[in-house]
């Protein structure tokens, strides 16, 4: 899906360069030559007239015209959203790895085996993670959690305990914890 | 032929579930053959570089590795390929199960 919104905006993005090149080049030939009646020759009137009608209907309000206006804007934040997202396959690297070749995971495997580890520790109740590679390079990146202790629990203890829990996949991975709890309210009976 | 050897050789293993990558081009056309989550590139020594992309069980991964690894040159060298594989590149793609054993 995102390979296809990606060829997309890059055709769309192509082709709107492409025409404002050609405007300029067009532009440019006209200013060095001498064009005439350019307004004329561009039919620009007969398009102030069109441009105007269309801003006469919004200012009166079309439900239809909203609709696909709203359906354009859209499609124009799909394509940008093909060419902002990444590229590139986003990897942790082992460290420490021999000549034998490398060994890499994606963020989200890497996600899975941190919350296996760190949901062991007794006094955490749920536990949200997020695994985030570095941009660059492959290996090294964040892991923040964020714990929410059981009522009793001691939070500086359950910190402790989740970063601690957290280092088996922290540190071969080379990503830096971030760990912060909340205690979870207490049930009122 | 090299492709599809490690492709076999990495499901062999009984923690690896499946060589299959979610990004898209992770594939090798070998003769009439395309293979999933295989990617076969040629090293300067006339050697190739092979990358597996697997869902694995999660057990400690060096060790996983290893056994791949092990497993892809042993099938090579039955398959008469072993002049023809480089390095081995192991990408993990995900976990195919909840349960935990470590890492490193």
């Amino acid at each position: 899906m995102i390979v296809l919104v990606r060829t997309l905006g890059r055709l769309v993005a192509f082709l709107l360069l492409a025409a404002l090149a050609l405007l300029g080049l067009g532009l440019a030939v006209g200013a060095l030559v001498g064009l005439p009646n350019l307004a004329d020759t561009l039919d620009l009137p007969a398009v102030r007239d069109e441009v105007g009608g269309f801003l006469a209907l919004v200012e009166d309000g079309d439900s239809a015209r909203a609709a696909v206006s709203l359906g354009v804007a859209v499609v124009a934040l799909l394509l940008i959203a093909g060419i902002v997202a990444p590229a590139q396959q986003r990897l942790l690297a082992l460290k420490n790895q021999g000549d034998s070749g490398r060994l890499a995971a994606r963020g989200h495997a890497v996600r899975e085996l941190a919350r296996a580890a760190a949901a062991q520790p007794r006094e955490v109740e749920r536990l949200r993670l997020r695994v985030r590679p570095r941009r660059r390079h492959e290996g090294g990146g964040r892991v923040r959690a964020r714990a929410t202790t059981r009522p009793d629990a001691d939070p500086k203890r359950a910190t402790e305990r989740v970063a601690e829990e957290l280092r088996t996949v922290t540190e071969p991975f080379g990503l830096k914890p971030r760990v912060s709890v909340r205690p979870a309210r207490r049930r009122v009976a | 032929m090299l492709a599809r050897a490690a492709y076999d050789a990495a499901l062999d293993v009984p923690e690896v579930a499946e060589v299959r990558s979610s990004w898209p081009g992770r594939v090798t056309h070998d003769r009439d053959d395309l293979v999933e989550g295989v990617v076969c590139v040629a090293q300067s020594d006339g050697r190739y570089e092979v990358t597996l992309y697997l869902t694995v069980h999660p057990v400690p991964l060096r060790a996983l590795a290893g056994r791949v690894r092990s497993q892809v040159i042993e099938s090579a060298e039955y398959a008469g390929l072993a002049e023809e594989l480089g390095r081995v590149d192991i990408v993990i793609e995900d976990l195919a199960s909840d349960s935990r054993e470590g890492v490193g």
